[in-house]
């Protein structure tokens, strides 16, 4: 080991600091040329552009902590390297990564979730939308908190800029955004940002799911075996976001999950419960709403795959009861539940019918429709016709329009008060 | 093989957890080399209380004790197991690590030999993190639609 102070300047370290250079070019390059020209849809698109703006200030005045002339000059190089391709090269391209894959997001799908999120009683909080193709289920963070923030733990003023920062990314598939019907399925994302700014109901059970200071319990295990029980906060996790999505929104986040996730499966994974078991504590919801037709339909519809023993076996987690008891008192408290009625389930059939022939249904026998109903209708669609092209534009066009009408009364209303 | 459930969110909370491990680590050491150069405690970085939590986390999950942030647990069972790293090293790295630092903390001068080897057990473990990286890295963007700068 060279003697500590060392002066020197080693080839290495010279290499990584021209990289750092390369790397802060790029992305200022990218402010200047590029970033004012993207057109991010959602209401957050100016909000991420002035993170990234503002990020880069931070980043550049923070460079110089880690260039300590009284280091060796070999830990000088190692913490380069490390610091260039591991924090500041990963935060820029994930920063470059969230402004280019939220461009091909439809303007609705924004809508969708902003009238979904509004009904659930979530408080504003910036969120994106973004496309990604690594993995086949949608999932949501904070990447200000989980991601961008742990990269950036040696840059002081930006680790310390972002520590008030937030922006939600709702990671989603191709698959999902070109069928509307497969929106519903982003009400459990959008009940996972419910849940950690506002329920908070699955960390009093699991503590360890709150950061700590900024590790949360959140992981994956990826390939490596692991003990079961350090599933179950994410497991009790999940099973909170897909009560809140079943009790405020009905049988159609069911009804989607199943459609698109039912499998045998062949192993469990610490990020989610098995399907099948989600499935059956969805059902139960749907019966406690009095939605029994749907659950005993997707009961039976999930009893026809097969399901390996030792999944059966694998228990829930210890408190998936006490959570759900919670969850159902908040939403009954904040007057979200969405009950089946008699004059619901005929009223689904006046849409689907009209949606079966492809005839709007902005206002049906006089009564406005509403996004839930429209949804919840749209599954009882003849399946050929639920596959057309055809139909999943008609769709998100209902959707388009009853997003629009339903901002428009508030703006009325806002405008009378 | 059938879907596999988990999402982009997950992997990215991984990397997230990774980094800030070797984050930590690399504030530790750039703590520990610049006390060797000044023989001052204030040296220690303005980090050191989140780095002593660190450590103790890590001491816990290492010895894989109840109650530690299920992060660092699965972080070091995927070094473990993929890198096949020695974990009684691991614990008497940190370990020594943590004597060092407290003993900065009182003012107590630790044995040279003592620093050097937590610098040394330091340095080897940012590029065991550093590896892990790499490795999610590559399972995130292993088909990005943009071509990825790779260092």
């Amino acid at each position: 080991m060279p003697h500590p102070g060392s002066p020197e300047n080693s080839f290495e370290e010279q290499l990584w600091k021209s990289r750092i250079q390369g790397i802060m070019n790029d992305y200022e390059n990218f402010i200047k040329n590029d970033l004012p020209y993207l057109i991010i849809p959602g209401k957050y698109s100016e909000y991420l552009k002035k993170l990234i703006r503002s990020l880069y200030e931070k980043i550049n005045s923070s460079l110089d902590a880690i260039e300590d002339p009284e280091l060796s000059s070999e830990v000088r190089a190692l913490v380069l390297s490390g610091v260039t391709r591991y924090k500041i090269s990963h935060a820029w391209h994930t920063i470059l990564d969230m402004a280019q894959n939220t461009l091909d997001i439809p303007k609705d799908l924004y809508f969708f979730m902003d009238s979904i999120y509004e009904r659930l009683g979530g408080e504003e909080v910036p969120y994106f939308i973004k496309l990604t193709l690594t993995a086949l289920v949608p999932g949501t963070l904070d990447i200000c908190k989980y991601v961008l923030r742990p990269f950036l733990i040696n840059l002081r003023q930006a680790f310390d800029y972002l520590a008030n920062k937030k922006a939600y990314v709702i990671f989603t598939t191709p698959s999902i955004i070109k069928n509307p019907i497969d929106w519903a399925l982003l009400i459990h994302e959008a009940a996972h940002i419910l849940e950690e700014e506002k329920l908070q109901i699955v960390e009093k059970f699991y503590p360890e799911l709150q950061s700590e200071p900024y590790l949360g319990g959140h992981n994956l295990a990826s390939t490596i075996m692991f003990p079961v029980e350090e599933a179950m906060p994410n497991w009790a996790l999940e099973i909170a976001c897909d009560i809140i999505s079943t009790i405020s929104c009905g049988p159609i986040f069911g009804y989607r999950l199943l459609d698109n996730f039912l499998q045998e499966e062949k192993e469990i994974y610490e990020t989610h419960p098995p399907i099948k078991k989600r499935l059956e504590l969805i059902s139960n919801e749907l019966e406690r709403c009095g939605w029994e037709e749907a659950a005993s339909d997707i009961r039976t519809k999930a009893e026809r795959v097969p399901i390996a023993d030792f999944i059966r076996k694998v228990p829930l987690p210890q408190y998936y009861m006490e959570i759900i008891g919670d969850v159902r008192e908040k939403m009954k408290q904040e007057g979200i539940e969405y009950q089946c009625t008699p004059e619901l389930n005929t009223r689904f059939k006046v849409i689907s019918e009209r949606l079966n022939d492809l005839k709007p249904c902005i206002t049906v026998e006089g009564k406005s429709v509403d996004l839930k109903d429209l949804l919840n209708a749209s599954e009882h669609v003849e399946d050929k016709l639920k596959e057309s092209q055809e139909f999943k534009d008609f769709l998100a066009d209902m959707i388009r329009l009853l997003t629009a009408r339903d901002l428009y009364q508030k703006y009325k209303s806002t405008l009378s008060n | 093989m059938g879907m596999v459930m988990e999402s982009a969110a997950d992997h990215y909370r991984h990397l997230g957890a990774t980094s800030l491990c070797s984050g930590l680590t690399i504030e530790c050491l750039l703590s520990l080399e610049k006390y060797r150069a000044t023989r001052n405690s204030s040296a220690l970085r303005p980090t050191i209380p989140e780095c002593q939590k660190f450590i103790q986390n890590t001491l816990a999950a290492l010895k894989e004790e109840e109650n530690t942030p299920y992060s660092i647990k699965r972080i070091y069972r995927e070094l473990l197991t993929r890198k096949k790293v020695n974990k009684e090293d691991f614990l008497e790295g940190w370990k020594n690590v943590d004597e060092v630092i407290s003993k900065i903390q009182k003012g107590e001068e630790p044995e040279e030999r003592h620093i050097i080897l937590s610098i040394k057990f330091l340095m080897k473990t940012i590029s065991e993190f550093n590896d892990i990286s790499e490795y999610l890295e590559k399972k995130l963007y292993a088909s990005s639609w943009f071509t990825r700068e790779l260092l």
